[in-house]
């Protein structure tokens, strides 16, 4: 059984561009996590229409928004990530950080188009 | 064209920047093609609602102007200019909001206004315009008139009339009718209307300058990935950056 698939905003990004998401709610049905920091930046004005495909498929039940909860382990590694990376690292993007933390906690599956950036913190 | 002795001193200020900036004291200005080229500031075009046209926020190292998108594009241009006396010469705060009614507020917001109105017409230019433009010289200016200065200037009908006033071209009653069906006065003679509407829906959030430069020299540099550099720049309404621009065709060199 495929474990929660948590995507950044890149990764989900490409799917709504080209309004081929369905192949996702095929491929992880009720597996697909959009970190709340992801959902934010699908928030910003002028990119509306990629918002709005999001909110269709979390009313429909084919994805859900998690957030992460600060003074827990996930918001620790969160934090980390995105203010104070350890030695050699750079900081990374709040969508990305949010993935890879929710992924972390929960043992699921980071989804990500940017492997460059990710790969030091993932097991492939 | 006489400068009232208390505008002496915005007048100099004026032509100082203009000095400043690259520009000779007389000619129309481009404000927004100078601004985008100050070091250290980051513009931001923002819908602000009815009673705000501009911020100008002053820090350490970096500087930002916000303009309020959902005004008309002349009233941006003056509004552009009215901050830029802020950045330059207003010490008083670090943050000035500024209301929309030109002439209102204390008297550094008069001042403002002021050195807004010399930067974008200077007043031996817009002097040299007025006769030019006028039927005879003792005759008074026309709505014709006004709009050619405005189109000539790249101002606001408020912004024309302010000055046209101040500078005793016109009295208040006679300006007022001037304020009523603005675009069509402009359109009739021939005009476009740009400089009287507000930004397209779809640029009204926006943001250029040294935010921008800054996020790509962190990328460059290695200190971000890709994907801050990315967040980075939607956080700054710049998804055309990100995804690019949703023009078919492309750019187009020519």
């Amino acid at each position: 059984m495929t474990d929660s698939v948590f995507f950044d905003s890149d990764c989900i990004s490409s799917f709504l561009w080209v309004r081929y998401e369905n192949l996702l709610t095929k491929l992880y049905p009720g597996k697909i996590v959009i970190p709340k920091p992801v959902y934010d930046e699908l928030s910003y004005p002028g990119i509306a229409h990629l918002r709005a495909r999001v909110d269709t498929l979390l009313s429909a039940g084919q994805a859900q928004v998690e957030a992460i909860i600060t003074g827990t382990e996930t918001y620790a590694l969160y934090y980390q990530l995105t203010v104070a990376p350890h030695g050699g690292h750079v900081i990374i993007g709040k969508g990305e950080a949010a993935s890879i933390s929710l992924a972390k906690s929960s043992d699921g599956i980071v989804a990500s188009n940017n492997l460059k950036d990710i790969s030091s913190y993932i097991l492939l | 064209m006489v400068v009232p002795m208390d505008n002496l001193d915005l007048w100099k200020k004026a032509v100082s920047l203009r000095k400043l900036l690259g520009e000779d004291s007389t000619s129309a200005i481009d404000i927004f093609v100078l601004a985008y080229d100050i070091d250290l500031l980051s513009i931001v075009y923002y819908p602000m609602g009815e009673h705000i046209s501009g911020i100008c926020v002053k820090g350490y190292g970096n500087n930002v102007i916000a303009i309020n998108s959902l005004m008309t594009l002349g009233r941006q241009r003056f509004s552009m200019a009215h901050e830029l006396y802020h950045l330059y010469f207003d010490d008083d705060q670090p943050t000035t909001i500024c209301s929309k009614r030109i002439g209102a507020g204390g008297e550094k917001e008069h001042q403002a206004d002021q050195f807004a109105s010399y930067l974008l017409m200077p007043p031996n230019a817009l002097s040299e315009m007025i006769k030019r433009i006028k039927k005879d010289a003792s005759g008074k200016l026309s709505a014709q008139d006004v709009v050619r200065l405005e189109q000539y200037f790249g101002v606001s009908r408020q912004a024309i009339l302010f000055r046209l006033i101040g500078e005793n071209e016109l009295t208040s009653q006679e300006a007022e009718p001037m304020r009523q069906n603005v675009i069509s006065s402009a359109v009739s003679l021939g005009y476009n209307d740009t400089l009287y509407k507000p930004t397209p829906e779809d640029k009204r959030y926006k943001t250029y300058g040294f935010y921008v430069q800054q996020a790509e020299k962190a990328l460059e540099q290695g200190l971000i990935s890709s994907g801050k550099h990315e967040e980075l720049l939607l956080s700054a309404y710049r998804s055309d950056l990100v995804y690019g621009d949703q023009v078919e065709g492309g750019e187009v060199l020519d």
